[in-house]
């Protein structure tokens, strides 16, 4: 195949797999929550990150509350929200929505290598996200319509992690 | 042994180029390869290179580009998850037990 030809294929596949973890998605409970947390699907992107890692993004949005849902073939799949009054996502500052669960019930941060090949993981890790998710979804999404607010629980959230870090590997 | 976050203008890759140190670098065809494996931990082949290295008593280890803190530390999963980040993670994790102790952003054999 030429060059064309190959990018034309490439892209048409990355197409296929992102309208499927979008429906994978929408018909999960996850799915059902953003719905009722009034989030809209509003973007569905491919990119390329450290050189040559297929990354997946799905993008939710309910007023300045940006959420995203990614998925790094061969690493990780989260979810991570911002606060943004613009609507380029590359220049949004994300923050895990794992980090905020675990601050909000004061838990250990999870760090453990969440390993997600295939789609049928990709379920499974979704159902888990969910679970964690529904109790405190309101007030998070709540924290993510201003601004300032957010500026403040960032701050909150790095001592929190730093602590978490000091703890976990004994550091002074 | 050189570690970092990749970089098309340089990175870890190039400082180890320019200084002649050690670096691993998956490549675009094994990476691809291994993504579609179904091999569910892709990371061990970094931890195997990590090990190999402690085990052969590489005198230092250094961390190029970024505080090593600022990468475990982000609230911000695409940081945080990073391949790079595991390795720090790793590295704080095991290193010790080798022998090697953590001296800013570099890991140095104080235990031959």
């Amino acid at each position: 195949l030429g060059v064309g030809a190959t990018m034309k294929r490439d892209k048409l596949f990355h197409q296929a797999f992102l309208n499927e973890l979008s429906e994978v998605i929408e018909n999960s409970e996850f799915g059902q929550l953003m719905t009722n947390l009034n989030f809209k699907q509003i973007l569905r992107q491919h990119k390329i990150k450290d050189g040559f890692h297929n990354l997946y993004i799905i993008g939710y949005e309910s007023k300045q509350c940006k959420l995203g849902v990614f998925y790094e073939v061969g690493n990780v799949f989260f979810v991570a929200l911002a606060f943004s009054l613009s609507n380029s996502w590359d220049e949004y500052k994300w923050i895990g929505l794992d980090y905020l669960i675990s601050y909000i019930n004061k838990e250990p941060i999870t760090r453990e290598i969440k390993r997600t090949p295939g789609m049928e993981n990709i379920k499974i890790r979704l159902t888990e996200i969910t679970e964690k998710f529904i109790p405190v979804s309101v007030q998070i999404v709540s924290l993510f319509q201003d601004g300032e607010q957010v500026s403040k629980l960032t701050e909150l959230l790095e001592v929190y992690i730093r602590e978490d870090t000091r703890r976990r590997y004994n550091l002074k | 042994v050189v570690l970092g976050a990749y970089d098309p203008n340089g990175g870890y890759i190039g400082d180890g180029v320019e200084n002649g140190g050690i670096f691993f670098d998956t490549g675009k065809e094994v990476w691809d390869n291994l993504t579609k494996s179904g091999l569910d931990d892709i990371f061990a082949v970094n931890e195997q290179f990590l090990i190999n290295q402690l085990e052969a008593g590489v005198k230092r280890i250094d961390f190029v580009g970024e505080d090593i803190w600022n990468v475990v530390n982000s609230p911000d999963p695409n940081i945080s998850t990073s391949f790079r980040a595991k390795e720090i993670n790793w590295l704080l994790q095991n290193a010790k037990k080798y022998g090697y102790e953590l001296q800013g952003n570099s890991w140095v054999l104080v235990q031959p």
